[in-house]
């Protein structure tokens, strides 16, 4: 009653001519909600022309406010209270204006005049899932850095000189570009050539099956990680190329050039690279990964134990032998979408001519059950050269928004040849000779592989409900001929010689492989949290292989008993199924896989028949919890059957020397394996402190071990036994501290191992207990101007056998890793590295190995954008570097000599072309 | 029976008052003790300086800071420096304790200030200067309140950055700023390389007690004493070129303390 009177007084007062000279602003100020009086709220009369503050009340107890005695002109008025969207309006006042705004009701919400500045500081690091995602911007970095300096610097993430990533202790084999991947998915491409500031954020994950990533449904424990790098927006077209040349100015060389073109979804890229050192560019390694998308590939090995593989992690590289190597890559590859994404199409195409050569020498002294030691030294040569291409092409079709077709097909052919010499000789521990040997040999063979695979993927609208069925045609035809000269002499108790054996034989392999795969699998949710995920697939495979031994020196007469014609036939029929039930903070996930296989095996030549029928059974489950914002824990437990291997069972292989012998045992059951394992992860984002560690433990039951039989002359004839007894124990972990002030990264890692094999010698039960501890601490500091890294590995390891220990079994070694680097004036960049390997004498080997490998490199960049870079290095420089290794393994040691290159100096040149193609937007 | 039913009204009108929405509740802030932190960023400054040693000018420092409180109420304010709790590094190389205050009516638009000049505490009064001021639009949070960004300039050149909060009532800040819609809780002068942020707002809506002109200091209210001061003040200024009294004038009142 009383305000009613007071607001008809208020309207009174505004008619009121007495002000008809001056122009007043007036209102009240509500809650639009509440509808209760704003009192205090403020009330600002900005001048429109300079945003100068005119005039300013506060509003009364009853929400009332004035302004008067204005002059004319444009006005903002601008109402704020506290935790309610500003009220902004222009007003446009005259001499004599008046403006009564009434109830002005006032939101709460924070709205702004314009731009809002609030700076909201996204969490550097944030972990959703098992997702680990990094915010670039928050890790500093030089100007020119690429993605590989970016991913150095965050906490969990390990690149070591070579390049290769490491994620929380596991590989990371995989990076993708906003999802999909960049020229193939090494790792060493899109790291190389990325820069640091084009992209966003970094995503970490463990690595799925094709299946988990649509259903949601962990299948097997990821080995794996995946990067994920999210681009800003306007870095995601540009180019890339490479030129690079160099070499030592008489043998050395490494030239190659790469060249990409990527916009929106398209990409396009060539290659050829030929080099002869082989480490130094690791581009011609990441180029010669190009693959076609993977599919899941169904697996059944020769004994019929199936798998389901994730993808083709199989190197697709025409690799060779070691030594020196000589390598000629090159390839193209073709990406783009159409149709508002709905069909995407890749194509790889990869050629390779390789070839290496290596020179090697080994020593070795194993103890027997029966006293005696054997000490045996050989040499050898070996020249391997491998040609050919490969072409893969995928097409996805995005049927409708839920359901996908993709069709994968891909071929390759590839011809390797090879020749080699070796000679060695065996005495005992008194001195006398008990055997020598010596072999030359050459070979030339030839493959060609077709495969695919016809996919669908149907997901219903019932959310987590999948269905998808996979075809899985494959192909693949190898065929070998070898010839091998091979002289052995045996020597009696007294080292005269005996009547020496010489085969020299002609080996042809000729072996077929088709199959025929298909897999359907169905995910329903049963509630929102519980999700079941049932699967069959079958895998048929018939295949040949012709094994014929011939003796040169009869006239290339056919050797029956080393010789074999097999066809096998193959039928799996896999089931499985696994719960999974997700937790607000926890998932738990149950299940099993059942194998059963039929397989029937027909030896032509002698006319025999093998089958075989059995179920394998795998179970798993896993618990996994989340530890506050950023960590995790998970324990698990794995079980699986393995069937004993063909060879095991009934030996194919002929043996072209006396001095081994394999023998099949018809009757062996299979083995259970048992796997326990556990895994923590922390990152603590104040501190700065990230952590990780697992343990695992294994068992075996009827493990499949061999027992050998050695005789004097250090002849050994092996077959296989079923076994208790094989345990393993792996543990390890690593934690870290960043010190972002002052540009500090601290770490130390650690592993154990405990393994422990039986196998029989002799007849008498040899337990072979290894056991190794290695510590890493690793120091670096990051600069502007320098940076510097030190890693040190302490790798301590004990052997010990039930037989008798050669000498105490134990080693130790030391390896440190400095390197660092300094930018100098006019763009010059001093590099150096130095690997320092010491390896002290200890009870087996009286000889310390202690060697340091120091290589450095000057660089200059050139022109305005740094494009071009010249290098002179120098590798070894202190001409240490040896091919050398040396084990120590319970009842035997050993040491072994490698081909190398020595000390060189290259000088080359490197011409990098990347940008983007920025279109200028008015924000 | 009577007592027990107020009681049970008081009850349910508390409970009911408890249950009314956040925006009923906002309660402004008529009285506080705000502490605000200066600092000063001297490495550029000393850099050049011939006289100090490289390790000395490491020792001092990028910035020299001071802990300064401004109590106010309703109309009035005071804002004078707070005594150093501990001796920080900076302790060696500056000196003792700050006796200036400032002091301020806002209903009567005058204020009083202390300063020392030359090692004599001197009274000086005069008006609240009125200061021109361009709101702008960026937010920023001081002390735990949304600030809103004001700029004016004195001096003719000297910009002056300041951040308010209308959640306060009274329309005062450091350092004799005054004159936004609400208590000016972040100052930044980048000409001298200082800045002023509030870091806590303590008794609130506590009634305040030792508001109230400095006493202690000599007056300078008739021309005579006025005058003593100007000599002082003038001391070691060139005599063949003598600054003009306006100039000077306008240094001793000025708004820095």
């Amino acid at each position: 009653m009383l305000k009613q009177l007071f607001s008809v007084f208020i309207f009174s007062i505004v008619f009121f001519p007495a002000l008809a000279q001056k122009a007043s602003i007036k209102g009240i100020v509500v809650d639009t909600v509440e509808k209760t009086k704003l009192q205090n709220s403020s009330i600002l009369l900005i001048s429109s022309k300079d945003s100068v503050l005119v005039k300013d009340t506060r509003a009364k107890a009853n929400g009332e406010f004035e302004f008067s005695n204005l002059k004319k002109g444009t006005y903002t008025l601008v109402i704020t209270f506290p935790k309610m969207a500003d009220f902004i309006r222009d007003i446009q006042l005259s001499d004599s204006s008046k403006f009564n705004l009434g109830h002005i009701a006032m939101d709460s919400k924070a709205t702004l005049l314009n731009e809002v500045t609030i700076k909201a500081q996204k969490q550097a690091i944030s972990m959703k899932g098992d997702t680990i995602t990094y915010q670039a911007d928050s890790f500093a970095v030089k100007p020119h850095a690429n993605l590989q300096d970016l991913l150095r610097r965050l906490p969990g993430i390990e690149v070591d000189k070579n390049g290769a990533i490491k994620a929380g202790g596991k590989d990371v084999n995989t990076l993708l570009v906003d999802g999909e991947e960049f020229f193939g998915d090494d790792p060493l491409l899109a790291s190389k050539y990325l820069k640091a500031n084009a992209v966003n954020e970094v995503e970490v994950y463990d690595k799925k099956s094709k299946s988990e990533e649509l259903t949601g449904i962990k299948e097997e424990d990821s080995k794996e990680k995946v990067i994920n790098v999210k681009l800003k927006e306007d870095a995601k077209n540009g180019y890339i190329s490479t030129t690079e040349a160099s070499s030592d100015l008489n043998k050395y060389r490494n030239v190659g050039a790469m060249a990409g073109v990527y916009k929106g979804k398209m990409k396009v890229a060539a290659f050829g690279f030929n080099n002869n050192i082989s480490t130094e560019s690791k581009t011609n390694n990441a180029m010669s990964r190009l693959k076609g998308d993977e599919y899941d590939v169904i697996e059944v090995s020769d004994d019929g134990s199936v798998m389901i593989g994730y993808g083709n992690n199989e190197d697709e590289d025409f690799r060779s032998g070691g030594g020196i190597p000589n390598i000629t890559t090159y390839g193209g590859h073709f990406s783009n979408k159409w149709k508002d994404n709905k069909v995407g199409m890749k194509l790889n195409f990869k050629g390779a001519d390789n070839s290496s050569f290596n020179e090697s020498t080994s020593r070795n002294e194993s103890l027997i059950p029966n006293g005696t030691t054997f000490l045996s030294q050989g040499a050898g040569r070996e020249e391997n050269r491998t040609t050919g291409q490969s072409l893969r092409a995928n097409v996805d079709l995005k049927l409708d928004s839920l359901s996908n077709l993709k069709v994968s097909f891909g071929g390759r052919q590839q011809r390797n040849s090879a020749n080699s010499f070796s000679s060695s000789e065996t005495k005992n521990g008194r001195g006398i000779m008990v055997n020598s040997n010596n072999e030359n040999g050459d070979s030339n063979g030839r493959s060609e592989t077709f495969n695919g695979n016809i996919g669908y993927v149907k997901k219903f609208k019932t959310k987590g409900r999948v269905l998808t069925v996979d075809l899985q045609p494959e192909n693949n035809r190898n065929n070998n001929v070898r010839n091998s000269l091979n002289q052995t002499n045996l020597f009696d108790s007294s080292g005269v010689m005996l009547t020496p054996d010489r085969r020299n034989y002609l080996n042809d392999d000729q072996a077929s492989k088709t199959s025929l795969a298909s897999r359907i699998s169905y995910t329903e949710p049963i509630s929102k949290r519980l999700s079941l995920q049932a699967g069959y697939s079958f895998k048929t495979i018939r295949s040949s292989s012709q094994k014929y031994t011939y003796n040169q020196d009869l006239g290339r007469q056919k050797i029956d008993s080393l010789s074999n014609f097999f066809k096998f036939n193959n039928f799996s029929n896999v089931g499985n199924a696994v719960l999974q039930y997700k937790g607000k903070k926890f998932t738990l996930r149950g299940g099993t896989q059942a194998i059963q296989t039929t397989f029937h095996l027909d030896d032509i030549d002698r006319n025999r028949q093998v089958s075989r029928s059995y179920v394998n059974w795998a179970p798993e489950t896993n618990l996994s919890y989340k530890l506050g914002r950023s960590g995790s824990i998970s324990v698990g437990y794995k079980g699986s059957t393995d069937q004993p291997d063909i060879e095991q069972l009934q030996p194919l292989r002929q043996v072209n020397s006396p001095l081994y012998q394999l023998i099949g045992n018809p009757n062996l059951r299979p083995s259970f394996n048992n796997n326990f394992n556990l895994n923590i992860n922390t990152y603590q984002q104040k501190s700065e402190i990230y952590a990780y560690s697992y343990l695992g433990y294994n068992f075996v039951q009827n493990a499949v071990a061999a027992s050998t039989t050695v005789d004097q002359s250090n002849k050994t004839v092996t077959t296989y036994v079923n076994l208790n007894g094989g345990k393993s124990l792996y543990a390890g972990g690593s934690i870290g501290k960043n010190f972002s002030k002052i540009h500090l990264n601290t770490n130390m890692g650690f592993n154990y191992n405990f393994n422990e094999d039986v196998s029989i010698l002799n007849k008498e039960l040899n337990k072979n207990s290894r056991s190794s501890m290695s510590l890493r601490p690793r120091v670096s500091i990051y600069h502007d101007k320098f940076s510097l890294e030190y890693n040190v590995s302490l790798n301590f390891s004990k052997s010990r056998s039930t037989i008798g220990t050669v000498n105490d079994g134990k080693n130790f070694r030391h390896d440190h890793e400095i390197s660092g680097n300094i930018n100098l004036p006019y763009h010059t960049e001093f590099n150096t590295s130095m690997s320092l390997s010491y390896q002290p004498a200890n009870a087996s080997f009286a000889r310390p190995v202690n060697i340091t490998i120091w290589n450095a490199s000057l660089s200059k960049r050139m022109l305005k954008a740094e494009e071009m870079e010249i290098k002179v290095s120098i590798s070894d420089i202190l001409g240490q570097r040896v091919g050398y290794n040396r084990y120590v393994n319970g009842n035997s040691i050993g040491e072994s000599t490698y081909s190398f290159i020595p000390r060189y100096v290259l000088v080359g040149v490197v011409y990098n072309l990347n940008g983007n193609f920025v279109k200028n937007e008015k924000k | 029976m009577k007592k027990n039913n107020i009681g049970f009204f008081c009850l349910i009108f508390s409970i009911w008052l408890g249950l009314q929405p956040a925006s009923a509740q906002m309660v402004f802030i008529k009285s506080a003790k705000i502490t605000f932190e200066k600092k000063v960023n001297i490495k550029e400054g000393i850099a050049n300086n011939q006289w100090l040693s490289d390790e000395a000018k490491e020792k001092m420092g990028k910035y020299r800071t001071m802990n300064w409180e401004y109590s106010f109420d309703d109309s009035t304010s005071i804002y004078r420096a707070k005594p150093k709790e501990s001796l920080g590094d900076n302790a060696f190389f500056f000196s003792s304790d700050n006796t200036d205050e400032l002091f301020t009516d806002f209903t009567k638009s005058n204020r009083v200030k202390r300063k020392n000049i030359m090692g004599e505490d001197f009274i000086l009064k005069d008006s609240i200067p009125r200061l021109k001021w361009k709101i702008m639009h960026d937010l920023r949070k001081i002390a735990g309140y949304e600030c809103r960004k004001a700029i004016a300039t004195i001096n003719d050149t000297v910009t002056v950055v300041a951040f308010y909060t209308d959640e306060i009532l009274l329309k005062g800040g450091p350092e004799g700023f005054t004159g936004l819609p609400g208590m000016i809780l972040g100052l930044a002068i980048p000409r001298y390389k200082t800045t002023w942020f509030a870091t806590k707002v303590e008794a609130k809506n506590v009634p305040i007690l030792n508001i109230a002109p400095p006493a202690k200091g000599k007056r300078t209210d008739t021309e005579k004493d006025f005058k003593k001061l100007l000599d002082l003040y003038t001391r070691y200024d060139d005599k063949k070129n003598p600054r003009k009294p306006e100039d000077i004038k306008k240094e001793l009142y000025s708004l820095i303390l």
